[in-house]
């Protein structure tokens, strides 16, 4: 189950180094998308299959229902 | 167990289930410290300072200081190796950013595995990350400890002052004698 304080917590993390979570909810898990500021640093993210890992009990579902796209993925 | 330092992430041999935390040392004094940076501005100047503290008060001797080549990826199995082979005991940091303090929890839990008290010191803005990162990594409750947010433009005397406010929790992580 989504744990909705977690996620919001960090979200507000992220955002200390200028980057900006969104996760919807498919039918077959959850589309998350990192954007970043022109501003944010580079090296401040976590590679994506640890940001995938800590996701992971936050969002209450195996690697495998996240779709996560970083910066650098558009 | 070391397996997962070789991946860059940490997490090659998937999640572990059970913390493991080393042994504090009984004393300080003629504790051999192994200070781990990262590249982030003011953190090798920050354990530097803690390292001089940690000698000049407690009696311990600072053995050996490395700096990560990239801040998000958890201490390599040859530097986690050099350190251990002359520390005691470790400190590592300073995590202020996302990957940083995320990274520095891993290095935390990664030393304290292999037999080494370690103090991780992360700003306080990071905190969720480096929780994260613990949880990850098996050991949710894993003890770290926190300065606030910003440390990379802190001037001089103010990573100063920080390392003098932080020197005793850091003793007190390291060894229960001090705390």
């Amino acid at each position: 189950m989504r744990d909705e304080a977690r996620l919001e917590r960090m979200r507000s993390t992220l955002a200390v180094d200028g980057y900006h979570l969104s996760v919807e909810e498919l039918d077959t898990g959850f589309d998350v998308r990192i954007a970043a500021d022109p501003e944010s640093c580079a090296d401040c993210l976590v590679p994506k299959t640890v940001m995938v890992s800590m996701l992971e009990p936050i969002l209450g579902v195996a690697a495998g229902g996240i779709r996560l796209t970083y910066p650098s993925d558009v | 167990m070391f397996d997962r330092i070789l991946d860059p992430t940490g997490l090659s041999a998937g999640t572990a289930t059970v913390a493991t935390s080393a042994g504090r040392v009984p004393t300080l004094v003629g504790t051999r410290v192994g200070l781990l940076s990262n590249t982030k501005k003011n953190a090798a100047q920050m354990l530097t300072e803690i390292g001089r503290l940690l000698e000049s008060r407690y009696g311990a001797v600072v053995t050996i200081q490395r700096t990560k080549p990239n801040v998000a990826w958890p201490v390599d199995e040859p530097m986690l190796n050099e350190i251990k082979a002359v520390s005691d005991v470790v400190v590592a940091g300073v995590g202020d950013c996302g990957s940083c303090s995320a990274s520095a929890a891993a290095d935390g839990i990664a030393f304290e595995r292999a037999g080494l008290p370690t103090a991780v010191i992360c700003s306080d803005a990071f905190e969720v990350t480096a929780r994260a990162m613990a949880e990850v990594h098996g050991d949710k409750d894993f003890e770290f400890l926190l300065t606030p947010h910003p440390v990379a433009v802190l001037t001089e005397a103010q990573v100063a002052q920080r390392a003098e406010d932080l020197a005793a929790v850091v003793a007190g992580r390291l060894c229960e004698a001090a705390r």
